[in-house]
């Protein structure tokens, strides 16, 4: 058998009866729906019965790892957590950086499941070809970085050679906006997927291996991954060189020179290598990207660039020792931090995305940087996601602002806009399930319904998720995303900006050329967007089952992803055949959600989102989004239908996916 | 009459960060008012004819509220305006 990038094989460690055993997986399936969660979505549809508890036996928690993950290229270290996620009744998936994915993969399976409930805490250590199941009764309880830093030495890893993902406190109590560490805080954040870990009683992880990882023809490989970071680093030296000059110029750039095509991928490229994502915060606070006061006030007039600047770009690095690359990454817009001054020092922590300060800046109006650092390191610790604690937090001010809430309700806390201190206690409280905050960490949607009163008009989410932080009146094609995708709620798929960033019609000859001069307005009409956007989701379906980081996308130069795989796995698929297995995925994973009895209406934004009622003033000020237009002409891009969500028999037989033919047809 | 300027661009690998007040005459439009800052002594390049002429126009701000660029320039100000200009880059 030779090489072929994927190891062709899974573990499933069964935690009700201690059982761990390897799989093999038929090169058909990775041939259909990949590796990473196209292969997650092929398992759990077939082997999770719809309406079961996701905090019960039968969910499926799996760790899988991408197709190109180790193979040489780069931008490919991405895993992807998947189980049905207890955050919104569906399909569930979050993927994280870091440096886990190689190493399942050099333990010889593409992907780790775990079925069952243990009967006591435990942890997986995979080594090699060995894998079992250990006592975790000295971790349960601790912090996700000491967790790692415990289970290390316990196991002498003194040259951190395991890789290990891990949950915190909050997962272990199934709270809701849970998520899943590795590497010391980066995070598989979004889904509520670290309560499924801790439903499941597993506390961490850890892997490694030493199995050699290899495409079918390296040398290509090797020459695609030359190709793509010399058109990197021509991206450095326009951006270096040129200066000031190069975006006055690229008019000019775009009619004679290819790379001039990448121009705002290369300025991402710029931000993304000099601040991290934190570089965009003040900018998208007075631009009106970010939401701002839980949604409903405006950058300009609720947190102006004075305030806003105290957390971005300049300021958010201050405390950054150094820069923090996740596996074949060649940018590391990450970064770890030292906080020496303030009521708040932190001696070793990730330096806080663009997310995390706007879920507590904007949106709670916080302008006190080392407050944020402080609530990062609190969620990273505690092992929530970042941005449903800050919206979790954000409508537990606006319930307080509005009665809803007394101050006896939240234990004292002297709960409003700007309040850091009350925010670090509440988040302490959410991630411990204490007072209010066992309410709270169960997500907006449902701490909502327990408090009553009107409380859902303050809770901002897609289908259970918090929306993300970036609002629709700027960019219509987040919005579409959060309500059309699997995953509601969810920024790392698909947008109009993603789009720019790509250059989407690099990836399909049947793609709209993207269009840099549009005007605002016709940004914000509905109609003629769905095409574009289906052929992003479809490339990020592609990026999901490889590995691939969203910002290797749109970072410049063309990333060779269609190369890659055929490199990496021997094949020789066109583009339009890469595109249906990208549409196979996508197809796949929203039917899980039509099995569960999820249709349209089940992921609509909370009205404020989309402009219903628009905001008063502001950049967005009069704004509403025909969101049913965009999302129906989504929908017919997919073949599925608006009503029911079903996709139509004709498409499903085109995609080959009989499992689900049998599902909706008989 | 005295307008307040925000600029808050990515140009190249610089952040640009500026806010100050810019004295104009009755009548000055946003253009000119652009215009006027960059053959002005305050700044040593250009930077708001480079970040007009933009693949993807800034997001233009008056006292608050979304400006149309290039259609809406042509916009008179008023004393104590205040104006922001702002890198349209949405991501992360």
């Amino acid at each position: 058998m030779g090489a072929k990038g994927y190891m062709g094989k899974v573990m499933w460690v069964d935690l009700t009866n201690g059982t761990i055993k390897r799989e093999d997986v038929p090169d058909e399936v990775y041939r259909k729906f990949l590796s990473g969660y196209g292969l997650g979505a092929k398992m759990l549809f077939d082997r999770i019965n719809p309406g079961i508890d996701p905090l019960g036996p039968e969910n499926i928690l799996g760790f899988c790892s991408g197709l190109l993950t180790g193979v040489g290229s780069v931008f490919t270290g991405r895993f992807e957590v998947v189980a049905k996620s207890p955050l919104t009744g569906g399909w569930g998936d979050a993927n994280c950086g870091g440096d886990l994915s190689p190493a399942i993969k050099k333990a010889g399976v593409d992907a780790i499941f775990f079925t069952g409930i243990s009967p006591k805490p435990v942890y997986l250590v995979v080594d090699g070809d060995k894998a079992e199941l250990k006592d975790a009764a000295r971790v349960w309880g601790k912090d996700a970085v000491e967790t790692e830093e415990l289970i290390r030495k316990q196991l002498g890893d003194d040259k951190a050679k395991f890789k290990l993902a891990t949950i915190g406190p909050a997962g272990e109590k199934k709270a809701l906006i849970a998520g899943i560490s590795n590497d010391r805080g980066r995070y598989a954040a979004r889904s509520g997927l670290g309560a499924v870990m801790g439903s499941k009683k597993l506390k961490a992880l850890a892997v490694k291996g030493e199995q050699k990882i290899e495409g079918a023809n390296p040398e290509a490989i090797k020459t695609l991954t030359k190709e793509f970071q010399k058109g990197l680093k021509s991206a450095d030296f326009l951006g270096k060189v040129l200066s000031s000059r190069i975006v006055n110029i690229a008019g000019i750039m775009t009619r004679v020179s290819p790379l001039a095509t990448a121009q705002p991928g290369t300025l991402w490229c710029q931000i993304l290598k000099k601040f991290g994502t934190a570089g965009i915060t003040a900018m998208s606070s007075e631009s009106g990207d970010s939401p701002v006061k839980n949604w409903g006030g405006s950058g300009h007039h609720d947190f102006p660039l004075a305030r806003a600047s105290k957390i971005g770009d300049d300021a958010a690095i201050k405390y950054q020792v150094k820069k923090y690359g996740c596996y074949s990454c060649p940018i590391s817009c990450g970064g770890i931090c030292e906080v020496k001054e303030g009521p708040y020092p932190l001696s070793e922590t990730h330096k806080p995305e663009y997310e995390t300060l706007c879920a507590f800046g904007a949106m709670c109006l916080v302008d006190d940087l080392q407050a944020i650092y402080k609530l990062n390191d609190l969620c990273n610790r505690g092992g929530v996601d970042t941005i449903s604690c800050g919206a979790v937090c954000a409508f537990a001010i606006e319930c307080v602002e509005n009665g809803i809430l007394t101050k006896q309700d939240v234990g004292g806390l002297d709960l409003g806009w700007g309040k850091a201190e009350a925010l670090i206690k509440l988040t302490e409280m959410i991630i411990a399930r204490q007072g209010i905050g066992d309410v709270l960490a169960d997500g907006v949607k449902r701490a909502a319904k327990k408090i009553g009163k009107g409380a859902e008009n303050f809770a901002m989410h897609a289908g259970g998720q918090e929306l993300p932080m970036h609002d629709p009146k700027l960019d219509p094609g987040y919005g579409l995303a959060y309500e059309v995708e699997p995953t509601p709620g969810r920024h790392t798929i698909a947008s109009g900006t993603w789009q720019e960033l790509m250059l989407v019609h690099r990836y399909s000859k049947d793609a709209d050329k993207v269009k840099q001069m549009k005007s605002h307005k016709e940004r914000l009409s509905p109609r003629g967007k769905a095409k574009n956007q289906a052929v992003n989701s479809k490339v990020l379906q592609l990026a999901n089952g490889s590995g691939v980081c969203l910002f290797g996308l749109g970072c410049g130069p063309k990333f060779p992803l269609y190369e890659y795989l055929n490199a990496a796995a021997g094949w020789s698929l066109d583009e339009d055949q890469f595109l249906l297995i990208g549409e196979r995925i996508e197809t796949l994973r929203h039917a899980f959600n039509v099995r569960e009895g999820i249709t349209r209406k089940d992921m609509k934004m909370q009205g404020r989102a989309s402009g219903n009622p628009p905001l008063p003033r502001g950049p967005h000020k009069g704004v509403t989004l025909d969101m049913d237009t965009m999302a129906k002409e989504f929908y017919q891009e997919f073949g599925w239908d608006f009503e029911s969500g079903k996709p139509s028999k004709e498409r499903l037989e085109k995609l080959g996916l009989d499992e689900v033919i049998k599902e909706f047809y008989g | 009459m005295k307008i307040s300027v925000k600029l808050m661009v990515m140009l190249g690998t610089r952040m640009v960060n500026e806010s100050f007040e810019e004295e104009v005459a009755e009548g000055t439009t946003l253009e000119k008012l652009f215009q006027q800052v960059d053959g002005s002594k305050r700044f040593k390049k250009k930077y708001f004819k480079e970040i007009l002429a933009a693949p993807r126009p800034p997001v233009v701000l008056l006292n608050g509220n979304r400006v149309e660029v290039p259609e809406e320039l042509g916009e008179k100000l008023n004393e104590g305006d205040e104006v922001s200009v702002v890198s349209p880059i949405a991501g992360g």
